[in-house]
């Protein structure tokens, strides 16, 4: 079953264009990696579905529903959780209270319910401990962990994973990518926009690599990186691999 | 001194009981300060043209206007539509009024300092523009907004003065009244100064706590 498709997806602000006509499908239970150099459109790209942004053309179908200008937008948002790269924790909450917010303000769970599957989650990001604690005593992977178990105490169809790693200290990175591998093993449909190559390379059913706006190429993962076919798509890898700087064309 | 003290023992009881008009005035019109300044920062930020306009106007016609000027409209300017407000109603209207200009500003760039990925974070989860204010920006926002918003009040609660001007009794009222019959100015403002002071330095003490205790961010 098909969870999101675009159609000729477009956004620009102003006279800049950030997304250039986006077609895009993702099938229940799909991981799909976003990967292209900075600038490329890929943050525009999943604030486009969720609508933090508004496209300026073409169509987001989520589930079956077209969402347009007079879709009521909570109901969908519920469905697709978004974790950010700078986590956005709710700073005056505690850990827990991160959890249960959104559950109980949007699911209209009773609190012991909210609360349960907090916990749940808590146990499953390893930080069941941190319950009580507030973000600022956290690190930036907990922090990372907190944003994506507050995401999934809404049950989504489907997660956007906007740079999630790339604030991290090096060290920190692997326990959040373990909690994505995790999600992924156990079915969950997710876009993945990332620059870690070997995370997208291992976790991802597809990689689609964009630039300027568009998807240049897509493809399965051991296909993508080993036989890249378009020449921006070998530049950008040849650059990555070699930690050069690439310049946005 | 003893002197003095014979005229405060005249005289004392008398200002105090202005003393607990002053704190009505301030009550009251604190009440309609924040409900106005609550509603014109929403306005504002609201990001539509027509709210945010009436807001600015509103703010910037009690801005550009002296007080007193503000009072004497409402006072004795009404009267010719009509409306015949009581001194103190008038008085605690027309600060309410233009406490809720200045308040309006406190709370918008309260709101304003409250992290916007925050929003965005409890937009994407779903949660409705309401509950988002009332959760997330407004308890945030609050805490930030306690010091500016004490010295409001204890700017509010020497501005009650002003209704000495349509013969409020409140504090400054009754020591004009008690030196002019006295001929004892510099003993009876002392005594009003003392009093003030006295309202003014438990909300100051209450400023300089809440600045030290800060929320980690």
């Amino acid at each position: 079953m098909e969870i999101v498709r675009t159609i000729g997806l477009e956004k620009s602000f102003g006279a800049h264009r950030v997304l250039a006509g986006i077609d895009l499908a993702v099938a229940e239970g799909e991981t799909l990696a976003i990967i292209g150099p900075s600038g490329s459109g890929k943050s525009t790209l999943l604030r486009c579905l969720n609508r933090l942004e508004r496209p300026t053309a073409g169509k987001v179908i989520f589930e079956g529903q077209e969402i347009d200008a007079g879709t009521d937008l909570p109901p969908i948002r519920a469905r697709m959780g978004m974790v950010f790269q700078h986590f956005n924790l709710f700073s005056h909450m505690t850990v827990l209270g991160n959890l249960i917010e959104a559950p109980m303000q949007v699911r209209k769970l009773r609190r012991e319910q909210a609360v349960e599957i907090a916990e749940e989650l808590l146990r499953r990001v390893g930080l069941v401990d941190k319950a009580d604690a507030y973000p600022a005593q956290l690190s930036g992977g907990q922090k990372q962990r907190v944003a994506i178990a507050r995401c999934l105490a809404m049950e989504p169809r489907l997660l956007l994973l906007d740079e999630i790693t790339s604030s991290l200290d090096p060290e920190l990175v692997g326990d959040v990518l373990a909690v994505i591998r995790d999600l992924a093993r156990q079915g969950l449909t997710m876009l993945v926009v990332t620059h870690e190559m070997g995370f997208a390379q291992e976790v991802a059913d597809r990689v689609l690599f964009m630039d300027g706006g568009r998807i240049l190429e897509e493809a399965a993962p051991e296909q993508l990186f080993a036989r890249p076919a378009h020449p921006r798509l070998q530049k950008f890898l040849r650059a990555v691999l070699q930690r050069l700087p690439m310049e946005v064309s | 001194m003893s002197d003095f003290l014979s005229l405060a023992g005249h005289y004392l009881p008398y200002i105090l009981k202005g003393a607990i008009v002053t704190i009505e005035l301030t009550v009251l019109s604190l009440l309609i300060s924040v409900v106005l300044g609550l509603i014109a920062a929403i306005s504002k930020l609201s990001g539509r043209r027509v709210a945010a306009a009436i807001a600015n106007v509103y703010i910037e016609i009690i801005r550009g206007t002296p007080a007193l000027l503000q009072l004497f409209v409402i006072y004795f300017g009404l009267t010719s539509f009509g409306l015949n407000l009581n001194s103190f109603t008038a008085a605690f209207l027309t600060l309410g009024l233009i406490g809720g200009a200045y308040l309006a500003e406190v709370f918008r760039a309260g709101i304003e300092s409250v992290d916007p990925g925050q929003v965005e974070a409890a937009v994407s989860l779903g949660m409705r523009p309401a509950p988002v204010m009332r959760r997330i920006v407004l308890p945030q926002a609050v805490v930030l907004t306690l010091p500016p918003f004490t010295n409001f009040v204890i700017a509010l609660l020497k501005d009650t003065s002003l209704a000495l001007t349509i013969a409020v009794p409140e504090i400054m009222y009754r020591s004009y009244d008690v030196a002019s019959q006295t001929f004892r100015s510099m003993e009876v403002y002392a005594m009003a100064g003392a009093i003030y002071l006295g309202l003014c330095l438990p909300l100051s003490s209450l400023v300089k706590a809440l600045e030290r205790r800060r929320p980690p961010r």
